[in-house]
């Protein structure tokens, strides 16, 4: 990417620098606070405060209707917050749209649109080229490269309806990787994708994590958890917890977490376990 | 030039130009699942013609388009407004939305004394008659005003569709990704509804409110039943406007129907739609039908040879599968008979046996379906 977070907050803010928040590239890459969501009057999130740092794979695990979805389509400025606010590296995310990658949940759209596998790719470049500007040669290629990465590039021209599960997912992730971004946010990456597609995603996660981005994923195998991120965030309306797995990834949270839903705190027990005994 | 070939110009340039500029935001419509919502707008602008005409006394343009423009934008988002409270779902909000104002655009025509629209013809449309309504600038004679104000539209409309590809195919397919990129869906949906009113209001003179519908939805639905790339879906949705246009006049004319030309072309499209529906090579009713019949063969011949290792004979694989699968001796002779054709069995009267290449076709179902 052209843009360096450090020559995106050169940009002088005034909200910001009224806020004791400073501006600097050591501000995080993501900082929610007492963030509340209402749908209607129902809140879906409720006074979250989270700080997250830069360079990890960042589960957000809790039950469902617990606000994950809600969480990354506040950050990304889908949902207006009923109180508090988001700041990406610092600044508001509409300042720093350029250095967030989102991939929503693959069933959100209608597959049966008329458009090929390179064409949904090649919107991830849309947000650079911004309006009017059309994608030319050089996002051609990169679209393509992106299809290699995540081993579909035999798929190029093939229509999007014609995808299995797992490749539906493979072309949301060659999207996401064509924005060029320093923050990924991935609602349920693994949702639906066989096992193969599963470790070739948490691989292409993990080389992202070892370039420095963050990763943010909903994720809901706990089962995996500990041996797919670094860290996780436990949320359940409120924020039950956040911090490295190895800390907050304990029985009592995940109690706290999901409550008296006893299969998956006997999943989450067995990876516990699988933990301690230092196996993945 | 002679008098009646050149209203019969006329007339298809008028179809050919109403078909071409429908087609191009109609398109959008439908991808967007919004085919009600082009109904609604393109009966609700009825008022909205009315006051236009209230405010400047005849069809000035200048005033008509954007009264017309308004009470689209209007019907849009009232529905939105009615469907968001949550309690209707969005084709209940729709429903009541626009035939009150529609019905209130009848209401006013009828008791307005001085405002001269004619209803049949703001409900069905004249396009015969195009030529008799000119557009009369500085004393001069322009020729038919419907030609003009149809033909702007289409320049806009075409300026919009390539003007805004990217952004209406993204904010189209995927709206929370654009807005997340900064482009602004919303916008993007009042633009494109502005379109729709627009385009309704100028293709309602020659088609009327009904079935300017019709050229919206129809040759876009047909045009996506044959294609997988949308640019070529909206270029063949402009074919097919266009081709219901000839068709439709042709079917109008006085030797064949001698009815209303309009009707006849919103008659031709819904006819070009069954005929593509029928017969699309890979969305069409017949494709579907016989990928489902050679489906169920090729399950059938793969039971019959599954079954064949142990059946010598026509009799006993009759039997077998009689017992198993409750197969007729007809169904499973009809099964033999298809096999024998693709070379993979040499049957007599009496006995069935399995040929080499029978045999490695058994070998591959087996590795196949592993037991």
């Amino acid at each position: 990417m052209s843009q360096t977070p450090d020559a995106a907050a050169r940009v002088v803010d005034l909200t910001l620098a009224q806020s004791s928040a400073s501006s600097d590239s050591s501000a995080p890459p993501i900082e929610v606070h007492d963030l509340t969501v209402a749908y209607q009057t129902r809140p879906v999130l409720w006074d979250v405060d989270l700080t997250l740092p830069e360079g990890k794979l960042i589960a957000i695990v809790g039950p469902n209707g617990a606000g994950k979805t809600t969480l990354l389509k506040a950050v990304v400025d889908l949902i207006s917050p009923a109180a508090g606010w988001v700041r990406i590296y610092g600044k508001p995310y509409r300042q720093q749209r350029h250095l967030v990658a989102y991939m929503p949940q693959r069933t959100s759209v209608d597959w049966d649109f008329p458009t090929s596998v390179l064409d949904v790719v090649l919107m991830g470049t849309y947000g650079r080229l911004g309006w009017f500007r059309r994608p030319g040669r050089a996002e051609r290629s990169l679209a393509r490269r992106c299809l290699e990465r995540v081993g579909i590039a035999n798929l190029a021209r093939r229509q999007i309806s014609e995808l299995s599960g797992g490749q539906q997912q493979r072309v949301f992730l060659a999207r996401a990787l064509a924005q060029e971004a320093r923050i990924y946010l991935m609602d349920e990456p693994f949702a639906g994708v066989d096992a193969t597609t599963e470790r070739a995603i948490i691989q292409l996660l993990r080389q992202l994590r070892d370039s420095g981005r963050t990763v943010v994923a909903v994720h809901h195998d706990l089962q995996s958890i500990p041996e797919y991120f670094d860290w996780v965030v436990l949320l359940n309306l409120r924020l039950i917890a956040a911090g490295p797995v190895a800390d907050v990834f304990t029985p009592a949270n995940l109690q706290r977490t999901y409550g008296g839903q006893l299969k998956i705190l006997t999943q989450a027990a067995e990876a516990l376990l699988r933990r301690e005994e230092g196996r993945p | 030039m002679d008098p009646e070939l050149y209203r019969t110009c006329i007339v298809l340039l008028t179809g050919s130009l109403t078909a071409a500029t429908t087609a191009l935001v109609g398109s959008f419509l439908v991808l967007r699942r919004m085919a009600l919502i082009g109904d609604a707008i393109s009966h609700a602008i009825l008022p909205g013609i009315v006051i236009g005409f209230l405010l400047s006394t005849q069809r000035h343009p200048l005033i008509l388009l954007p009264a017309a423009a308004a009470a689209g934008l209007l019907t849009v988002w009232l529905i939105e407004l009615i469907y968001r409270s949550r309690r209707l779902s969005e084709d209940a909000s729709t429903a009541v939305v626009f035939p009150a104002l529609f019905a209130l655009g009848v209401l006013m025509i009828a008791r307005i004394r001085y405002v001269d629209l004619d209803l049949d013809c703001v409900i069905f449309g004249r396009i015969e008659d195009v030529d008799r309504r000119p557009l009369v600038l500085f004393g001069t004679d322009l020729g038919p005003r419907a030609v003009w104000l149809l033909g702007i539209m289409l320049l806009l409309d075409l300026l919009l569709v390539v003007g805004l590809w990217k952004e209406l195919k993204i904010s189209t397919f995927d709206p929370a990704y654009a807005e997340s990129l900064g482009f602004k869906p919303l916008r993007i949906h009042y633009l494109l509804m502005t379109a729709v009113s627009l385009t309704a209001i100028a293709a309602f003179e020659a088609v009327g409110a009904i079935l300017v519908v019709a050229f919206l939805v129809v040759p876009a639905a047909t045009a996506f039943l044959l294609t997988n790339r949308l640019w070529l879906m909206v270029a063949l949705a402009v074919l097919f406007g266009l081709a219901s246009v000839v068709l439709g006049y042709v079917l109008a004319s006085e030797a064949v129907l001698n009815s209303q030309g309009a009707a006849a072309m919103a008659v031709a499209a819904g006819l070009l739609f069954l005929l593509v529906w029928l017969l699309a090579p890979h969305h069409g009713l017949l494709a579907a039908i016989l990928r489902r019949r050679r489906l169920r063969l090729r399950f059938a011949e793969d039971l019959v040879l599954l079954h064949l290792e142990q059946a010598q004979t026509r009799q006993e694989i009759c039997q077998t599968l009689q017992e198993r699968l409750r197969w007729s001796d007809r169904e499973t002779e009809r099964i033999l008979a298809a096999l024998s054709r693709r070379g993979w069995l040499s049957c007599d009267d009496y006995s069935v046996r399995l040929t080499p290449e029978g045999v490695q076709a058994v070998a591959e179902l087996r590795s196949r379906y592993p037991a």
